[in-house]
Protein backbone atom coordinates (compact mmCIF):
# COMPACT_ATOMS: atom_id res chain seq x y z
CA UNK A 1 0.00 0.00 0.00
CA UNK A 2 1.65 3.27 -0.91
CA UNK A 3 2.10 5.38 2.06
CA UNK A 4 0.85 9.10 0.72
CA UNK A 5 -2.20 7.36 -0.95
CA UNK A 6 -2.84 6.14 2.62
CA UNK A 7 -2.50 8.91 5.02
CA UNK A 8 -4.56 11.39 2.44
CA UNK A 9 -7.15 8.32 2.43
CA UNK A 10 -7.32 8.25 6.44
CA UNK A 11 -7.49 12.70 6.18
CA UNK A 12 -10.60 12.77 4.30
CA UNK A 13 -12.24 9.83 6.16
CA UNK A 14 -11.44 11.51 9.54
CA UNK A 15 -12.76 14.80 8.17
CA UNK A 16 -16.04 12.90 6.62
CA UNK A 17 -16.60 11.19 9.73
CA UNK A 18 -16.71 14.44 11.68
CA UNK A 19 -18.71 15.76 9.26
CA UNK A 20 -21.16 13.08 9.60
CA UNK A 21 -21.29 13.65 13.49
CA UNK A 22 -22.07 17.15 13.36
CA UNK A 23 -24.75 16.89 10.63
CA UNK A 24 -26.27 15.13 13.31
CA UNK A 25 -25.56 16.64 16.27
CA UNK A 26 -27.28 19.81 14.42
CA UNK A 27 -30.01 17.66 13.56
CA UNK A 28 -30.57 16.56 17.23
CA UNK A 29 -29.50 20.39 18.18
CA UNK A 30 -32.72 21.70 16.51
CA UNK A 31 -34.54 19.50 18.39
CA UNK A 32 -32.66 19.65 22.13
CA UNK A 33 -33.31 23.54 21.81
CA UNK A 34 -36.90 23.19 21.29
CA UNK A 35 -37.02 20.60 24.60
CA UNK A 36 -36.58 22.56 27.82
CA UNK A 37 -33.83 20.84 29.27
CA UNK A 38 -34.62 19.01 33.06
CA UNK A 39 -31.24 19.06 34.77
CA UNK A 40 -30.34 22.18 36.59
CA UNK A 41 -27.05 20.65 37.42
CA UNK A 42 -25.02 20.54 34.09
CA UNK A 43 -25.04 24.97 33.47
CA UNK A 44 -27.42 25.93 35.80
CA UNK A 45 -26.73 28.97 38.27
CA UNK A 46 -28.74 28.17 41.06
CA UNK A 47 -29.77 31.39 43.11
CA UNK A 48 -30.31 30.10 46.25
CA UNK A 49 -32.96 32.20 48.34
CA UNK A 50 -29.70 33.40 50.90
CA UNK A 51 -28.07 35.18 48.26
CA UNK A 52 -31.02 38.14 47.55
CA UNK A 53 -30.39 40.70 49.88
CA UNK A 54 -32.37 41.22 52.61
CA UNK A 55 -32.82 44.49 54.50
CA UNK A 56 -35.02 44.89 57.63
CA UNK A 57 -35.12 43.29 60.68
CA UNK A 58 -36.34 39.47 60.61
CA UNK A 59 -40.18 38.82 60.72
CA UNK A 60 -42.04 37.81 64.18
CA UNK A 61 -43.36 34.34 63.33
CA UNK A 62 -46.74 34.73 61.44
CA UNK A 63 -49.95 32.98 61.90
CA UNK A 64 -51.91 34.33 58.93
CA UNK A 65 -53.76 32.61 56.58
CA UNK A 66 -50.96 31.07 54.04
CA UNK A 67 -50.73 28.89 51.28
CA UNK A 68 -49.44 25.78 52.73
CA UNK A 69 -46.70 24.73 50.53
CA UNK A 70 -43.30 25.44 49.65
CA UNK A 71 -42.95 26.71 46.25
CA UNK A 72 -40.00 26.78 44.33
CA UNK A 73 -40.04 29.25 41.34
CA UNK A 74 -37.51 27.99 38.15
CA UNK A 75 -36.59 30.36 35.41
CA UNK A 76 -34.79 29.20 32.45
CA UNK A 77 -33.57 31.61 29.26
CA UNK A 78 -31.02 31.80 27.05
CA UNK A 79 -28.21 33.81 27.61
CA UNK A 80 -27.73 34.47 23.70
CA UNK A 81 -29.90 34.40 21.06
CA UNK A 82 -29.48 34.75 17.61
CA UNK A 83 -30.60 37.93 15.98
CA UNK A 84 -33.10 37.57 13.15
CA UNK A 85 -33.65 34.04 13.91
CA UNK A 86 -36.35 31.41 14.82
CA UNK A 87 -37.55 32.66 18.47
CA UNK A 88 -36.11 31.10 21.59
CA UNK A 89 -38.28 29.94 24.82
CA UNK A 90 -37.87 31.46 28.25
CA UNK A 91 -39.48 28.75 30.61
CA UNK A 92 -40.75 29.90 34.13
CA UNK A 93 -42.20 27.10 36.04
CA UNK A 94 -43.50 27.68 40.10
CA UNK A 95 -43.72 23.58 41.07
CA UNK A 96 -44.30 22.25 44.60
CA UNK A 97 -40.89 21.94 46.50
CA UNK A 98 -40.50 18.22 46.39
CA UNK A 99 -39.35 17.95 49.95
CA UNK A 100 -42.79 19.71 51.20
CA UNK A 101 -41.35 20.62 54.45
CA UNK A 102 -43.15 23.07 55.97
CA UNK A 103 -42.38 22.83 59.22
CA UNK A 104 -44.53 24.92 61.54
CA UNK A 105 -42.11 26.79 64.41
CA UNK A 106 -42.62 28.93 66.73
CA UNK A 107 -40.21 31.66 68.77
CA UNK A 108 -40.34 31.50 72.41
CA UNK A 109 -38.49 33.63 74.58
CA UNK A 110 -35.06 34.33 73.18
CA UNK A 111 -34.42 32.38 69.88
CA UNK A 112 -35.20 29.36 71.99
CA UNK A 113 -37.48 27.30 69.05
CA UNK A 114 -39.97 24.57 70.66
CA UNK A 115 -41.67 22.15 68.12
CA UNK A 116 -45.17 23.32 69.03
CA UNK A 117 -47.86 22.99 65.74
CA UNK A 118 -49.44 26.00 64.96
CA UNK A 119 -52.99 25.98 62.86
CA UNK A 120 -51.93 28.08 59.78
CA UNK A 121 -55.36 28.71 57.81
CA UNK A 122 -55.10 27.82 54.20
CA UNK A 123 -55.60 30.36 51.67
CA UNK A 124 -56.89 27.54 49.26
CA UNK A 125 -60.13 27.17 51.19
CA UNK A 126 -60.92 30.85 51.30
CA UNK A 127 -59.23 32.28 48.37
CA UNK A 128 -58.86 31.74 45.13
CA UNK A 129 -55.42 31.81 43.97
CA UNK A 130 -53.61 32.37 40.42
CA UNK A 131 -50.17 33.90 39.80
CA UNK A 132 -49.89 36.45 37.60
CA UNK A 133 -46.37 37.16 35.36
CA UNK A 134 -45.21 39.39 32.91
CA UNK A 135 -41.94 39.92 31.05
CA UNK A 136 -40.98 43.28 30.57
CA UNK A 137 -37.81 43.78 27.78
CA UNK A 138 -37.10 46.38 26.07
CA UNK A 139 -36.32 46.03 22.20
CA UNK A 140 -37.04 42.00 22.05
CA UNK A 141 -40.07 40.62 20.56
CA UNK A 142 -42.11 38.46 23.14
CA UNK A 143 -45.19 36.99 22.57
CA UNK A 144 -47.40 36.77 24.85
CA UNK A 145 -47.00 40.59 25.68
CA UNK A 146 -48.41 42.09 29.15
CA UNK A 147 -49.54 39.97 32.16
CA UNK A 148 -50.28 36.49 31.84
CA UNK A 149 -52.61 34.74 34.56
CA UNK A 150 -52.97 31.32 35.47
CA UNK A 151 -55.08 29.32 38.51
CA UNK A 152 -53.09 27.99 41.16
CA UNK A 153 -53.87 24.87 42.40
CA UNK A 154 -52.75 22.96 45.60
CA UNK A 155 -49.87 20.70 45.01
CA UNK A 156 -49.51 21.31 40.97
CA UNK A 157 -47.33 22.89 39.22
CA UNK A 158 -47.66 26.15 36.86
CA UNK A 159 -45.73 26.85 33.63
CA UNK A 160 -45.25 29.79 31.87
CA UNK A 161 -43.73 30.09 28.53
CA UNK A 162 -42.88 33.19 26.72
CA UNK A 163 -41.35 33.39 23.14
CA UNK A 164 -38.62 35.78 22.51
CA UNK A 165 -37.46 37.05 19.24
CA UNK A 166 -34.56 39.80 18.30
CA UNK A 167 -35.05 41.79 15.03
CA UNK A 168 -31.46 43.31 15.81
CA UNK A 169 -28.11 42.65 17.24
CA UNK A 170 -27.58 43.90 20.81
CA UNK A 171 -27.93 43.39 24.75
CA UNK A 172 -31.19 43.55 26.16
CA UNK A 173 -32.22 43.65 30.02
CA UNK A 174 -35.69 42.89 30.98
CA UNK A 175 -37.39 41.76 34.21
CA UNK A 176 -39.75 38.65 34.72
CA UNK A 177 -42.53 39.99 37.71
CA UNK A 178 -44.49 36.81 39.14
CA UNK A 179 -47.55 37.97 41.26
CA UNK A 180 -49.80 36.42 43.52
CA UNK A 181 -53.01 37.46 42.80
CA UNK A 182 -55.95 36.27 45.99
CA UNK A 183 -59.78 36.44 45.07
CA UNK A 184 -61.77 36.08 48.27
CA UNK A 185 -64.15 33.27 47.45
CA UNK A 186 -67.05 35.71 49.62
CA UNK A 187 -66.50 38.53 48.80
CA UNK A 188 -65.09 39.08 45.93
CA UNK A 189 -62.33 41.33 46.88
CA UNK A 190 -58.87 40.94 45.00
CA UNK A 191 -55.49 41.68 46.22
CA UNK A 192 -51.80 41.04 44.88
CA UNK A 193 -48.69 40.29 46.71
CA UNK A 194 -45.72 40.28 44.69
CA UNK A 195 -43.38 37.47 44.97
CA UNK A 196 -39.96 37.68 42.63
CA UNK A 197 -38.72 39.93 40.53
CA UNK A 198 -36.31 38.37 37.96
CA UNK A 199 -33.83 40.63 35.77
CA UNK A 200 -32.08 38.87 32.98
CA UNK A 201 -29.84 39.50 30.75
CA UNK A 202 -29.56 38.60 26.83
CA UNK A 203 -27.68 39.18 24.14
CA UNK A 204 -28.62 39.21 20.42
CA UNK A 205 -25.76 38.04 18.12
CA UNK A 206 -24.70 37.14 14.30
CA UNK A 207 -22.19 35.83 12.38
CA UNK A 208 -19.93 38.45 11.37
CA UNK A 209 -22.77 40.33 9.91
CA UNK A 210 -24.60 37.63 8.51
CA UNK A 211 -27.91 36.35 9.22
CA UNK A 212 -29.07 33.08 10.67
CA UNK A 213 -30.58 31.88 7.37
CA UNK A 214 -27.68 32.70 5.21
CA UNK A 215 -24.93 30.92 7.68
CA UNK A 216 -27.39 28.10 7.61
CA UNK A 217 -27.63 27.88 4.09
CA UNK A 218 -23.80 28.17 3.42
CA UNK A 219 -23.20 25.59 6.07
CA UNK A 220 -25.39 23.14 3.93
CA UNK A 221 -24.56 24.39 0.46
CA UNK A 222 -20.51 24.08 1.44
CA UNK A 223 -21.22 20.20 2.70
CA UNK A 224 -22.24 18.98 -0.16
CA UNK A 225 -19.45 20.92 -2.08
CA UNK A 226 -16.75 20.15 0.06
CA UNK A 227 -18.21 16.08 -0.44
CA UNK A 228 -18.05 16.39 -3.86
CA UNK A 229 -15.26 17.66 -4.39
CA UNK A 230 -13.94 14.91 -1.91
CA UNK A 231 -15.91 12.65 -3.69
CA UNK A 232 -12.66 10.63 -5.11
CA UNK A 233 -11.06 10.19 -1.94
CA UNK A 234 -14.43 9.07 -0.44
CA UNK A 235 -14.15 6.20 -3.00
CA UNK A 236 -10.33 5.25 -1.56
CA UNK A 237 -12.06 5.42 1.54
CA UNK A 238 -15.01 3.05 0.85
CA UNK A 239 -12.68 0.72 -0.74
CA UNK A 240 -10.13 0.61 1.89
CA UNK A 241 -13.25 0.16 5.01
CA UNK A 242 -14.68 -2.99 2.80
CA UNK A 243 -10.51 -4.08 2.39
CA UNK A 244 -10.78 -4.04 6.14
CA UNK A 245 -13.92 -6.00 6.57
CA UNK A 246 -13.08 -8.44 4.47
CA UNK A 247 -9.61 -9.32 5.95
CA UNK A 248 -11.38 -9.18 9.65
CA UNK A 249 -13.61 -11.60 8.14
CA UNK A 250 -10.74 -13.88 7.37
CA UNK A 251 -8.77 -13.68 9.99
CA UNK A 252 -12.39 -14.63 12.12
CA UNK A 253 -12.44 -17.45 9.87
CA UNK A 254 -8.69 -19.01 10.88
CA UNK B 1 -3.24 17.62 -8.33
CA UNK B 2 -5.32 14.61 -6.20
CA UNK B 3 -3.42 16.46 -3.09
CA UNK B 4 -4.74 20.09 -3.80
CA UNK B 5 -8.45 18.44 -4.24
CA UNK B 6 -7.85 16.88 -1.37
CA UNK B 7 -7.17 20.26 0.87
CA UNK B 8 -9.70 22.53 -1.08
CA UNK B 9 -12.56 19.29 0.11
CA UNK B 10 -11.14 19.76 3.83
CA UNK B 11 -10.93 23.60 3.70
CA UNK B 12 -14.66 23.82 2.09
CA UNK B 13 -16.05 21.17 4.90
CA UNK B 14 -14.04 22.44 7.88
CA UNK B 15 -15.41 25.89 6.57
CA UNK B 16 -18.91 24.26 6.01
CA UNK B 17 -18.90 22.41 9.52
CA UNK B 18 -18.05 25.94 11.43
CA UNK B 19 -21.11 27.79 9.62
CA UNK B 20 -23.65 24.33 10.55
CA UNK B 21 -22.07 24.71 14.03
CA UNK B 22 -22.97 28.15 14.79
CA UNK B 23 -26.18 28.08 13.12
CA UNK B 24 -27.85 24.70 14.93
CA UNK B 25 -26.53 24.11 17.91
CA UNK B 26 -28.77 25.65 20.93
CA UNK B 27 -28.02 28.59 23.02
CA UNK B 28 -26.87 28.12 26.32
CA UNK B 29 -29.26 28.50 28.77
CA UNK B 30 -29.40 29.95 32.35
CA UNK B 31 -31.45 28.36 35.09
CA UNK B 32 -32.36 30.35 38.19
CA UNK B 33 -33.43 28.94 41.18
CA UNK B 34 -35.52 30.29 43.74
CA UNK B 35 -37.78 28.97 47.24
CA UNK B 36 -40.51 30.69 47.88
CA UNK B 37 -41.81 30.04 51.38
CA UNK B 38 -45.73 30.25 52.54
CA UNK B 39 -44.63 33.17 54.93
CA UNK B 40 -44.31 34.98 51.09
CA UNK B 41 -47.05 33.58 49.57
CA UNK B 42 -49.75 35.25 52.23
CA UNK B 43 -52.29 37.95 51.91
CA UNK B 44 -50.57 41.29 51.43
CA UNK B 45 -50.06 43.01 54.93
CA UNK B 46 -48.85 46.62 55.37
CA UNK B 47 -45.60 44.55 56.15
CA UNK B 48 -45.35 42.47 52.94
CA UNK B 49 -45.23 45.78 50.85
CA UNK B 50 -41.38 46.38 52.17
CA UNK B 51 -39.02 45.16 49.49
CA UNK B 52 -37.96 42.68 52.35
CA UNK B 53 -40.07 40.14 51.35
CA UNK B 54 -39.69 39.87 47.59
CA UNK B 55 -36.60 38.89 46.11
CA UNK B 56 -34.90 40.67 43.67
CA UNK B 57 -31.88 39.15 41.91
Amino acid sequence: MNLKHFSSRHVFLSVFILWIIVFILSACGSAVQTEPTESPSTSATEIAPTEAVVVGTPQPPSFEPALLETRRLTLEFPLKIKADSASDIVRLTLEVDDLDNITPTAFYQENVITGEVIQIPNLYETHNVGVETRFDIAGLQVEPAGDVYQPLQQGLPLTFYWSIRAPQVGKFRGTIWVNLVFVDKVTGEESRRAVSAQIVDIEAVDFFGFSVNFVRTSGVIGSVLGIIVGFPFFDDVVKYLWSKRKSRKKSKRK
Amino acid sequence: MKKIRLILAIIILSISIALLLWGFLPSRTEIRIQDISPQEMQLPTPSSLHLNGMLVS
